[in-house]
């Protein structure tokens, strides 16, 4: 596995701690109890992203409505105290954990479709980049497209955010066509994400990137 | 966003109790249509139940409260709310396929076919707005075997827009094609829903049926144009 050789992480497993600022492994290690001199801001913010993780990691367990603030702090290794310094309640931290994955896979689909000139190819690069990534992070996959719709309005606001986004690359050069639907995309986003749910409950997150050549022929609608 | 009462009183301004349909005693009603209009009843005390307060704040109190019906009666039915969520599922998904296949089954064209099924099934949502938000939203909230079957109901539903596979120059939608619409549907619907527009859903029509087709129009041409 590629997680035993920290020189060489995985590019594509998801990191919460991989922030520009912040090695990973620096980040989500757990820290020695007492005296260790290093600054509070930086205990803090190791904290809140070992939150974070450890959210992603217990949800496919438990489900948003059955998880308890105590399943969290015993995932990630911190105080009930630590947990509510960084995070009003389970609410806020699931939708700092929503943002966090969500901005992660939009921003990556969207570089690698952008790095294609023309339409077809983008579809193709952008859609093959989002299978990849949900297949070998099974858990982001759980998040955006299971649990999204299980917590609440806010994290479905979130949701519909994230398909708007998604739908939005999809559109950027489509060849425009009489007779098609103004939200098209945004349809088709809707329905890939139920997809993926499916893919989700049955497991076979692992078989996306199989699925992604008829996904593409159908954003192609042809 | 609806303001709650403090949990307790549970006081529920501006809803209406659903049209409850007493039966009155030596009715002449066999048991079984007795145990089928209580049924309905609990389903429409539930569906407003869930509209008002959400599935994980809904008791059984609410339900029955606003069903018309005792406890007792309840717990003959159900063994609790789960089993009367999954209940009033299926039953309102036989209803809603029922309109659907009804209207699209008189129709031989593909266009027509998905038209007449499509209006059929948004007019039906529309006209029962806690309905719709018990199959389009608290479903896929719901915990995982209920979310199995809101798929199996997806499917059922993309499949009665299908065209009868004895119609000369078919063209076959994959499954999975009619998996991603249907999740299309329902996800655009449940945004409607949410947004409390639930009684506006029929003039989502000629946009929904745009989508619907999109996937085959080209191979519609086709098919036409040889």
């Amino acid at each position: 596995m590629s997680g035993s050789q920290p020189a060489d992480p995985d590019p594509d497993r998801f990191e919460p701690g991989a922030v520009p600022d912040l090695p990973a492994e620096l980040a989500l290690a757990q820290l020695p109890a007492g005296r260790h001199g290093l600054p509070r801001s930086f205990v803090a913010r190791n904290q809140r992203l070992r939150i974070v993780a450890a959210m992603l990691r217990v949800l496919p367990r438990h489900g948003y409505a059955e998880l308890t603030i105590g399943d969290l702090t015993r995932e990630a290794g911190v105080s009930r105290s630590s947990f509510y310094g960084q995070f009003e309640d389970k609410e806020e931290c699931f939708l700092v954990t929503y943002d966090i994955a969500a901005q992660w896979i939009c921003g990556r689909v969207e570089g690698s479709a952008k790095a294609e000139d023309r339409w077809p190819e983008r579809v193709r690069a952008g859609v093959s980049e989002a299978m990849r990534l949900l297949a070998a992070n099974p858990d982001v996959a759980h998040l955006l497209a299971v649990e999204s719709l299980q917590a609440g309005a806010a994290a479905r606001r979130r949701r519909q955010a994230c398909i708007e986004r998604l739908a939005e690359i999809l559109r950027t050069g489509r060849p425009a066509r009489a007779g098609w639907p103004e939200d098209l995309e945004e349809l088709l986003i809707g329905g890939t994400l139920s997809l993926i749910g499916r893919y989700v409950d049955a497991g076979r997150v692992d078989r996306l990137p199989a699925a992604t050549a008829d996904l593409v022929a159908l954003y192609f609608l042809k | 966003m609806a303001t709650r009462e403090p949990r307790g009183s549970r006081r529920r301004p501006g809803i209406e109790s659903p049209d409850v349909e007493r039966i009155p005693p030596r009715s002449g009603l066999s048991r079984a249509e007795v145990i089928a209009k209580q049924q309905r009843r609990i389903f429409g005390g539930l569906a407003a139940a869930l509209a008002y307060h959400g599935y994980e704040d809904t008791k059984v109190t609410d339900i029955v409260e606003l069903a018309g019906v005792s406890r007792a009666t309840f717990y003959e039915h159900f063994t609790g709310k789960e089993a009367c969520f999954t209940a009033a599922y299926e039953d309102g998904v036989e209803r809603l396929a029922g309109s659907v296949e009804e209207a699209a089954s008189a129709e031989p064209r593909r266009t027509t076919r998905v038209s007449d099924g499509l209006r059929a099934g948004l007019d039906f949502l529309a006209a029962d707005p806690a309905l719709a938000h018990l199959l389009l939203v608290e479903s896929l909230a719901a915990a995982r075997p209920a979310r199995l079957e809101h798929e199996r109901s997806l499917v059922r539903l993309a499949k009665a827009l299908q065209p009868p596979s004895e119609l000369p120059g078919r063209e076959v939608v994959p499954e999975e094609t009619l998996r991603l619409l249907a999740g299309g549907l329902a996800s655009h619907l449940s945004g409607r829903v949410l947004a409390g527009e639930a009684e506006r859903l029929s003039e989502d029509h000629d946009l929904l049926l745009g989508f619907l087709l999109a996937p085959t129009q080209a191979a519609d041409v086709r098919v036409a144009a040889g």
